[in-house]
């Protein structure tokens, strides 16, 4: 962290002094335009505005700003354009694995860090998904449409 | 957290530094996720002491630097073989996404009586190192009397915690819910040098309760509220023990 400012999507954003006490979440929606970060809870406890920071997922609705300074911030239009996100979000639409969509992107963003650690187990994804509420899939069709993820990295059918 | 709130941001190198900030009442965030979160009411000062370049966030079990994250010591090999009953209570603290980004420091610095790290740093007897910026160097407090004193001791800076002798432990919980509900009550357990088995009870009462088995804290020594009366938490106390001793044994 270094003071430069957040890498956002691959493009980097000054935090202004005002900005660093603020919720990473708010920022990156009000200041970056990055809707696709949902805000549900605002205490960690939905996962819905998890988003990469470094390649580890993250509830930004809990991070200040000014511990991002220096950072790289990935949000689902950046993580599921290629690779296992890219897989992911194919077999979330494949296996109904979202309705009204809400929860999706910080789903995906943990389950596309999951999935980039390699081998992952029905259990590993079970484990990953607490933290993350959603009220209109019942959890079975995101499972599914993670090891059907994996499946497909694995067998370099993904975009990657 | 007030929407507004907009304070001065400070990113001091040193401890002192940090220290003379805390001295001139700014609100200090290491992780941030309890000051940010809508689930622990802070008063937030109009300064802030961003705190990762002042302490260590590293881990050499029986030393934990502040700001190694939960995560780190759920995962910890060292903390797994040596101080079981402490990586088992930092795997099982609120969710993945709150455990990388939450600190040791700031969950003892905070004092939240409901942490899940509570027993089992109190049964190990750890030892919270400080800054005070009164006389040079660190101190050291026994986790017990730091919760006791913290809020009379003056401005500080909690850089680590020495977790003591490795002891073979385990750790229960029980809550409303999976996920980051908060615990209705936890016992951590260790054997000891002589092989006797101490308990800790945590998140039933306003401090940590230390006991031995057969001698459980009674229900005039816990929290009664709208959680839990104090005659469940010590039914869920027993059963609990039960299990820790169980594991130990």
């Amino acid at each position: 962290m270094t003071g430069d400012g957040v890498v956002v999507n691959g493009v980097r954003h000054r935090l202004d002094p005002a900005a660093m006490s603020r919720r990473l979440s708010q920022w990156l929606r009000d200041d970056v335009g990055e809707r696709t970060v949902k805000v549900g809870c605002e205490e960690g406890a939905c996962g819905a505005c998890t988003v990469l920071l470094d390649d580890e997922p993250v509830p930004s609705c809990l991070v200040h700003c000014g511990l991002v300074d220096g950072g790289r911030v990935d949000t689902a239009p950046a993580f599921t354009a290629t690779g296992p996100g890219s897989a992911l979000a194919q077999q979330l639409v494949a296996a109904g694995g979202l309705q009204c969509g809400f929860c999706t992107p910080g789903i995906a963003a943990t389950m596309t860090a999951l999935l980039r650690g390699g081998s992952v187990t029905p259990e590993q994804v079970r484990a990953a998904l607490v933290g993350h509420a959603c009220r209109c899939t019942g959890y079975a069709a995101i499972v599914s449409a993670v090891l059907a993820a994996r499946d497909d990295v694995a067998t370099g059918r993904d975009d990657s | 957290m007030n929407p507004s709130w907009s304070p001065a941001w400070h990113a001091p190198r040193s401890r002192a530094e940090a220290v003379e900030l805390l001295r001139h009442g700014a609100t200090p965030v290491g992780g941030g996720a309890a000051l940010l979160s809508r689930a622990f009411p802070h008063s937030a000062g109009s300064a802030v002491v961003d705190l990762r370049a002042a302490v260590d966030a590293g881990s050499t079990p029986p030393v934990v630097g502040a700001g190694a994250t939960i995560a780190s010591l759920a995962a910890d090999p060292a903390l797994l073989a040596g101080w079981p009953a402490v990586a088992q209570a930092a795997g099982l603290t609120a969710n993945p996404g709150i455990r990388r980004i939450a600190t040791i420091g700031g969950t003892v610095a905070g004092r939240i009586p409901t942490a899940d790290l509570a027993a089992p740093l109190a049964v190990h007897a750890a030892v919270v190192l400080l800054e005070t910026g009164v006389r040079p160097g660190p101190a050291r407090l026994p986790y017990l009397e730091y919760l006791a004193q913290a809020a009379t001791l003056g401005p500080h800076l909690v850089t680590g915690l020495d977790l003591g002798a490795p002891a073979r432990g385990a750790y229960r919980r029980i809550a409303g819910r999976h996920g980051p509900a908060p615990a209705l009550a936890t016992v951590a357990g260790v054997i000891d040098r002589e092989g006797r088995v101490l308990l800790c009870a945590g998140a039933c009462a306003p401090m940590p309760l230390l006991f031995t088995p057969g001698e459980l804290p009674g229900p005039d020594q816990l929290l009664d509220d709208d959680r839990a009366s104090a005659l469940y938490r010590s039914r869920l106390l027993s059963v609990l023990a039960d299990e820790v001793v169980e594991a130990l044994s």
